[in-house]
């Protein structure tokens, strides 16, 4: 009765065999047969989200599925963002997060990546009721979601803004547009706006600097820092703070 | 949670789905799985065997013919969310789909599922019983149509046979005027009704209600229809009044307990008040009327 | 003020404007990432790119799997437990009972009150789910599939839920086992003076009373409970990985549990998925696991299930209060008065400073000038699971925020004043600080008026007044209220003479090392559980050294290494660990100087610090001067003869006194009077916790405080029935709010430092959840209370408005308001 089978999962575009009895399920394959923690369990219910991950495409729970009814299935999980074609050296979702403080135990967030992932796919300019809607399958304790929403409409814009870019002759539009920090809720960043580090908080209603621009850039800083720790202070750019775009 | 180990069995024709239930030894089907997943982790379903229904590709249609709307045992709830069809000529189905749970649950969960599971909780019964639709129930004999009305005997109990599976459910084709809704209320996304109404109103050329059909939600052992409800609307031109007493007739009909999701008595007051939301909308789909709210703040 | 002795005094070059705080307009600091910038988080790339590393993520060569078996009962004797049939299945590995842990004296753990509870259940059980059982597996699913064959026999009595009815004389005695306990009493406390307050009440021109209760809740961080025990036999040492928001105490605790030597013991707590005093306690899981690993000798996990969480863990609240105000006909308030009966479950396992059996209830004076106060509490047994947790508070601050900014609604009702106005006139007024309260409370500062005065223009509230009284006159379909709660907490436990858990003082600790090349590592015995340690406190550092931010790496939570500390709940981070940081800062900060000297070929009294710059320099000589990279290579490579090489400090923080940080929030709600649906039309916050560290995680915090108000308010209660089963178990039942749910907040701030913080900060993490609900019912309340409605019980489900709408006959019918136009069509034909 405890017969395992063989299944072919193919996670983050890698094809992975193995066996699972049929009980198993699909979170515990990923997390525990192939060792790819980043997705998680909040609950036995099928309420948190927190195992959120892409099936073909679609976001599910990856604790309300058997592994082997994923057979042969392509899954996407927190691990396979940053290699996906739209990410840079971070994925502008994981971006959006860290720049508007969309996490804070971290525990949730990538099943809301997940989630904001396969909206994003969807919709790609998105209101905020849809934004909410999309990620009403996903709880969280911390966040309160407002930031959350923001971390998404980052990415939105992010992304719109460098297919713009990419297609030049829409590079008008998104300039009007502003950014994200444009938007009345207000962001705390807008890295492409670059900014002077030695001026402006990154704060809005602070400095006069430009609404939402986020000069504090550490990477600048630290360029300008001086020689006497350029070694130390390398390591913990990379560390702390890796932007690759300025890098 | 883990579930108790059983036995998968992964058919890809209906034939094939029939003939291991009928050969199998109690066979639970496995269909979208969003409730019956945590009932197997919770260990309050142990079956030794499953037929898991999800490779068997005819079964995943949404589509309308022989004069019906047809949803397939594998037609998800996001199917619905995201057809124009249903967009444009099914406004209960419309209303329904985005209030089922959450997105990540709609993407698995099917329509046809939710009707086997026969919860009263579940909206998909009440819409079904509305709209007088059939459940096709395909066995070791073949095709047989159960209506709706004969299909839910108690909380998740049905009148389909051990060895039969939904293969379908339908619901006829809309006169040109005919409107639908549904409406829930809910604590939260995710939280199953707290109660909830699905109408469909048929009207003749004159305006007045030819046939009407109401299913409730959650406010008795299985959705349920309100029949004095209907009745006391059939003939009769739409007005406030007409329907707040048939929202008055559906309540009384009613039949809820008190539990976790509100008071017997507050739930018997919203399936009034729900009854007349839905039949307003429904009178207005039609082309009917248009609803003037003196005050809306 | 005063501080403890080795503590610098507060830092006046910081506090940078004449309030003694820097300018909320001008906060934005040097550029080093130090104090008031907004920093993005330095913990955040391993969250994001699902590197992160939580208790169950830890997986150990030949670790074994913990399931727990529990009682489907609430009160039951067990007559015997059969493990053999799941001790014969496959990959199973042991079946653990209270008789297996007896042999290792641990069948029983000291809860955080004194109490001592059963970690497997020896003889009775005494709420349901209560642990009876472990089974020890190869795999999680081997786990439960033995724990389902372990047969128990219970011979099953009544139980009793209900903290009143536990209380009657023929209830069901919950805790027989102690000599003594013959009724389910467990203790009676008071506070206040009772007389003078009676005095108070008879000669008051009016008086208002309220009953409320403050339901039972669950901290449910989206990360469950969890711990990876694993004894190492060559090393007599055990490594417990466990969920754990406090922990250096745990690692006291489980020594004492265990009689293995405290040295012998390493506790860590990796990355926390959430903790809001959920994971302040100690569980029977960890210590089963640790059980089973030390009898076993192999790693044992042991995780626990979302219902498991709910069902066992501490719960928080419970109070059923009884609240009487007694005020002039102009609304001075002059008494109060309240009456609290608790439930404490089946232990008496509360979390909070042992002195202090109702935590800091007695805070319940708010932020007004009360002559007279008394309040008094008893406290019941009951066949619920045990806690009385600080859930995202101070301990118990949350029910008396509550019960005050009820009354003083309730207050403005009966005198037909503007809830606004009132609290106006009760304020502890601006210059009256530090103000002692009628229970003994030592305010620290406040400017309660300046808050709330922002809070009401923020929220247009004169508008909405209009609003409210139109919807009123015509009849509306929809009622506006309007909900203020103007609170106050008391946070950062300390100071350690007044406060501590298990005997140990309630301090706590930084150790702070720079090294040669010039960053530094930070390393504090408080923990993080998302409230981003890793970036404020090296925001600090970067502060009061002139280092940048990235330069800093704080480290916690591995008791092997970091120094003894009290943990992280009660919003005591800031307060406590925080000050410990800037004061090991300055400590480093004074030696560098020396180094300095040093370098610079000066006296080391001529050698200035600047803040701007973050540099030192020779007084009256700008130019010569050196960073702190510089001081920390001088430092190691060419150290003054007269000191010892190195730079590093330690500092244990006894705080002198809690911080108060206070707020006003202003909730605008719109209730559908068919069908008592409430939904938020507007939500101000205005807090104010002194000086700011980094205001983009401030408000982060205040918005994830007030979503968890928004679903103690609307949503969230634990539920038994009659039975003692736990119907709100799981969260099908125990409902979080999801983004739906959740409305944008407007947040603002004050600045209103605290002065004997070292870097005038207060706590601000749990003012959210404290102050917002009184504010969320006050708002439903204000709406129907132009009908004579003056409490509306939490949670206030749709159904529960609608039954208040219905009783006072502000209940519609849809028909109500409502015309059908029938159109040309639609018209039947004249002939």
């Amino acid at each position: 009765m405890t017969d395992e089978r063989e299944i072919t999962l193919t996670v983050n575009g890698t094809e992975h065999t193995i066996e699972v009895e049929p009980r198993r399920l699909l979170v515990h394959a990923i997390r525990e047969d192939l060792d790819m923690t980043g997705t998680h369990i909040g609950c036995d219910t099928g309420n948190c989200g927190a195992c959120t991950v892409l099936k073909d495409g679609e976001p599910i729970k990856s604790c309300l599925m058997f592994a082997a009814q994923a057979d042969g299935a392509e899954i996407l999980t927190v691990e396979g963002m940053e290699d996906l074609p739209e990410a840079d050296d971070i994925h502008p979702l994981q971006e959006g997060f860290r720049e508007e403080h969309g996490l804070q135990c971290g525990y949730c967030t990538p099943g809301m990546l997940m989630a904001g992932k396969a909206l994003l796919d969807e919709h790609p300019d998105p209101d905020e009721e849809t934004i909410r809607d999309a990620i009403s399958g996903n709880l969280c304790r911390c966040t309160g979601y407002q930031n959350i929403v923001r971390s998404i409409e980052y990415a939105a814009e992010e992304l719109e803004n460098r297919a713009a870019a990419d297609g030049g002759a829409v590079a008008a539009d998104g300039a009007t547009d502003g950014g994200p920090a444009a938007s009345p809720e207000g962001g705390h960043a807008a890295p492409e706006f670059g900014g002077d580090a030695d001026t402006f908080c990154g704060r809005e209603d602070c400095c006069g600097g430009p609404d939402g621009a986020d000069p504090f850039d550490r990477d600048a800083l630290l360029d300008d820092a001086g020689d006497a720790d350029d070694t130390a202070d390398a390591d913990a750019g990379t560390d702390a703070n890796d932007r690759g775009d300025t890098k | 949670m883990k579930s108790a180990p059983f036995e998968h069995h992964e058919p890809d024709t209906v034939d094939e789905a029939v003939s291991l239930l009928e050969s199998l030894d109690d066979p639970t089907i496995l269909a979208g799985g969003q409730s019956l997943v945590p009932m197997l982790r919770f260990r309050l379903a142990n079956p030794d065997v499953v037929v898991d229904i999800n490779g068997i590709d005819s079964l995943d249609y949404l589509d309308e013919g022989d004069g019906h709307l047809r949803l397939g045992a594998l037609a998800r709830h996001a199917d619905v969310e995201d057809s124009d069809l249903i967009d444009e000529k099914y406004g209960s189905f419309a209303d329904a789909a985005p209030l089922v749970a959450d997105p990540q649950i709609r993407n698995r969960g099917t329509v046809v599922g939710s009707v086997a599971q026969a919860d009263p909780k579940g909206d998909w019964g009440s819409i079904l019983l509305a709209h007088e639709g059939e459940v096709i129930a395909t066995g070791p004999d073949g095709d047989r149509a159960i209506p709706a009305d004969e299909f839910f005997l108690l909380p998740y109990d049905t009148t389909l046979g051990e060895q039969e599976l939904i293969t379908e459910i339908r619901v006829p084709e809309p006169a040109p005027t005919e409107g639908s809704a549904y409406h829930k209320l809910k604590r939260k996304t995710g939280d199953y009704a707290m109660a909830g109404v699905g109408v469909r109103l048929v009207f003749d050329d004159d305006g007045v209600i030819e046939s009407a059909g109401i299913g409730m939600t959650a406010v008795d052992i299985t959705n349920a229809r309100a029949t004095d409800a209907e009745e006391h609307l059939e003939g009769e031109r739409p007005s406030p009044d007409l329907f707040a007493t048939a929202g008055e007739l559906a309540a009384e009909q009613s039949n809820p307990e008190s539990d976790e999701h509100g008071g017997a008595d507050y739930k018997e007051r919203m399936v009034d008040v729900l009854t007349q939301r839905a039949l307003s909308d429904a009178a207005e789909r039609a082309g009917t009327v248009t609803v003037q709210r003196r005050v809306t703040q | 003020m005063s501080s403890e002795p080795d503590t610098p005094d507060a830092e006046t070059e910081y506090q940078h404007d004449d309030d003694g705080g820097p300018d909320p307009e001008k906060h934005c600091g040097h550029g080093r990432g130090g104090m008031g910038e907004e920093v993005t988080r330095k913990e955040d790339k391993r969250f994001i790119t699902g590197r992160g590393n939580y208790v169950d993520d830890i997986k150990k060569p030949g670790m074994l799997h913990c399931e727990i078996v529990r009682s489907p009962h609430a009160h039951a004797r067990i007559e015997e437990i059969d493990g053999s049939r799941a001790e014969a299945m496959d990959g199973v590995v042991a079946v653990l009972t209270a008789e297996d842990l007896l042999e290792h004296d641990l069948a029983t753990m000291p809860t955080l009150m004194d109490d001592t509870q059963d970690v497997l259940v020896n003889e009775k059980v005494k709420f349901q789910s209560q642990e009876v059982a472990a089974v020890i597996a190869t795999d999680r699913y081997a786990a439960k599939d033995g724990a389902q064959k372990v047969e128990v026999d219970y011979d099953v009595l009544d139980p009793v839920v209900d903290a009143e009815e536990a209380l009657e004389e023929d209830a069901p005695l919950v805790r027989d086992e102690l000599e003594d306990q013959e009724d389910n009493h467990i203790f009676d406390w008071d506070t206040g003076d009772k007389e003078a307050t009676e005095t108070v009440f008879d000669e008051a021109a009016v008086t208002v009373e309220e009953d409320m209760l403050y339901q039972r809740l669950h901290p449910a961080p989206i990360e469950t409970c969890g711990a990876v025990a694993d004894w190492d036999p060559g090393m007599d040492k055990m490594t417990v990985h466990m969920t754990s928001q406090a922990p250096h105490a745990h690692r006291t605790l489980f020594s004492q549990v265990s009689g293995i030597p405290e040295h012998k013991v390493r506790i860590v707590s990796p990355d926390v998925g959430g903790g809001f005093g959920n994971k302040v306690p100690i569980y029977p899981g960890y210590v089963v696991a640790a059980a089973a690993s030390y009898v076993l000798e192999e790693p044992v996990k042991w995780i626990e299930e979302r219902s498991e969480n709910i069902q066992t863990t501490g719960f928080a609240r419970d109070y059923d209060m009884t609240g009487e105000l007694a005020a002039t006909e102009d609304g001075v308030i002059e008494g109060v008065k309240v009456d609290v009966l608790a439930n404490h479950g089946a232990y008496n396992a509360a979390a909070q400073p042992s002195k202090f059996p109702a935590g800091f209830f007695n805070i319940f004076t708010g932020s007004y000038d009360i002559e007279a106060a008394y309040g008094s509490l008893t406290a019941a047994f009951t066949n619920t699971a045990p806690g009385g947790v600080a859930y995202r508070c101070s301990f118990r601050v949350t029910e008396a925020v509550y019960l005050i900014e009820r009354m003083v609604k309730v207050l403005a009702d009966e005198l037909e004043m503007d809830p606004a106005e009132i609290r106006r006139r009760n304020f502890i007024p601006s210059d009256a600080f530090p103000y002692e309260s009628a229970t003994g409370w030592n305010y620290d500062s406040g400017d309660y008026e300046k808050a709330l005065d922002k809070a009401l223009e923020m929220a247009d509230y004169d508008h909405y007044r209009e609003e409210q009284q139109r919807r009123i006159e015509e009849d509306a379909d929809k009622l506006i209220g309007i909900g203020i709660s103007s609170f106050t907490e008391v946070v950062g436990a300390g100071p350690g003479k007044q406060c501590d858990i298990a005997g140990i003082e309630m301090f706590d600790s930084a150790d702070l090392r720079v090294n040669p090349t010039g960053n530094a590592v930070l390393r504090v015995g408080v923990q993080t559980q998302g409230q981003g340690h890793e970036t404020t406190f090296a925001q600090i550092v970067a502060e009061e050294l002139g280092m940048d931010v990235d330069s800093i790496t704080v480290e916690h939570g591995d008791t092997d290494t970091e120094p003894y500390g009290l943990g992280t709940y009660g919003s005591r981070s800031t307060p406590v660990a925080g000050a410990a940081a800037a004061v090991a800062a300055r400590k480093v900060r004074d030696k560098a100087k020396s180094i300095a000297a040093n370098e610079l070929e000066a006296a080391e009294e001529d050698i200035e610090w600047e803040r701007e710059s973050g540099e030192f320099h020779v007084a009256g000589a700008p130019d010569r001067s050196i960073t702190i990279t510089e001081i920390a290579a001088g430092a190691y490579m060419n150290h003054p003869g007269d000191e010892e090489p190195g730079l590093e400090a330690v500092n244990y923080y006894d705080p002198p006194e809690m911080t108060y940080p206070f707020g006003s929030y202003i909730v605008i709600v719109e209730i559908d009077r068919e069908t008592g649906e409430v939904d938020f039309e507007k939500f101000v916050a205005v807090d104010d916790c002194g000086n700011r560290i980094n205001p983009m995680i401030i408000e982060g915090q205040i918005h994830g405080g007030l979503a968890q108000g928004i679903g103690t308010a609307m949503l969230e209660k634990v539920t038994y029935d009659d039975n003692g089963n736990v119907t709100g178990g799981d969260f099908m039942n125990y409902l979080l709010p999801t983004a739906n749910e959740i409305p944008n907040f407007d947040t603002g701030h004050t600045v209103t430092p605290s002065p004997h913080h070292p870097i005038g900060a207060k706590g601000v993490g749990e003012s959210p959840t404290v102050g917002s609900p009184p504010a969320i019912v006050n708002a439903v309340v204000d709406a129907m209370s132009h009908a004579g409605v003056t409490h509306v019980e939490m949670p206030m489900t749709p159904d529960v408005v609608w039954e208040t709408l219905d009783e006072v006959g502000l209940a519609h019918q849809p028909a109500h308001n409502v015309e059908f136009d029938l159109g040309d069509d639609a018209e039947p034909a004249d002939d």
